[in-house]
């Protein structure tokens, strides 16, 4: 019972963050006029930007991980 | 994952001033310097329109869903079924995605369909409807990026536990 609650509070800590984000981003279409709505999915505007920051972050934690961890690939590629 | 985040900001290209070699430039359907925007790749052809057929199986957004659809779902459903499978993600250690994180790869695609389908207004520009592609991806791109903080406390508590 103390593992089921205790995987089900690190399911929140991942879970709250993504539903939250999905929530506002998709809401711009229901408060944003169309003119904002449009420049902010161009090319080199915000949402391409928060894309590249979210996959540079994904990429040094995912780094840090496999540093941590040692994965097959580092003992046989990297030691 | 460096990758996608080289590929976003064309390597920097806006970043530092630099102009697209004429090579990429003549295959790049918006000029940049990126592979994802090369004819082969590109949603779009040349001319604006969607591609279809074998040549969408060949575009960046499939291949990228097919990546986390691969990844993110139908690794860890398959994991709990076969041993063969079983046996080589554990054997190279490959960070396994729990699939209650996985899932809201699907619900984040499932989510655009539905409002890009039902929701939009008709007769809008084109960027206004691009710009939810962009969140799409946007919002994928952040799943890898809690994906990677769980792995990533995991292991280090796995390490502090021992």
């Amino acid at each position: 019972m103390k593992i089921d609650k205790k995987h089900n509070r690190v399911f929140m800590t991942y879970a709250i963050p993504i539903i939250l984000i999905s929530i506002t981003s998709y809401s711009i279409y229901a408060f944003l006029p169309e003119a904002t709505i449009s420049t902010l999915g161009e090319e080199d505007h915000l949402i391409e930007y928060l894309t590249a920051f979210f996959f540079l972050l994904a990429g040094i934690f995912f780094l840090l991980a496999f540093l941590t961890k040692k994965t097959f690939f580092y003992y046989y590629w990297l030691s | 994952m460096f990758l996608g985040f080289g590929e976003e900001i064309s390597w920097g290209q806006r970043l530092f001033g630099f102009g697209t070699p004429k090579l990429i430039n003549k295959y790049n359907v918006q000029g940049e310097f990126n592979l994802h925007n090369l004819d082969i790749f590109n949603i779009r052809n040349f001319d604006g329109n969607l591609k279809t057929g074998v040549e969408r199986i060949l575009s960046i957004n499939f291949l990228y869903r097919l990546f986390w659809l691969g990844y993110a779902l139908l690794l860890p459903a398959i994991y709990q079924f076969s041993i063969f499978i079983r046996y080589v993600v554990d054997k190279i250690r490959l960070p396994l995605p729990p699939i209650n994180l996985g899932i809201f790869f699907l619900i984040n695609w499932i989510v655009y369909r539905t409002i890009f389908q039902f929701f939009l207004p008709e007769g809008k520009t084109q960027h206004y409807y691009d710009t939810i592609l962009e969140q799409m991806e946007c919002i994928s791109a952040f799943l890898f990026f809690m994906l990677s903080i769980y792995f990533y406390n995991l292991y280090k508590t796995k390490i502090l536990d021992a």
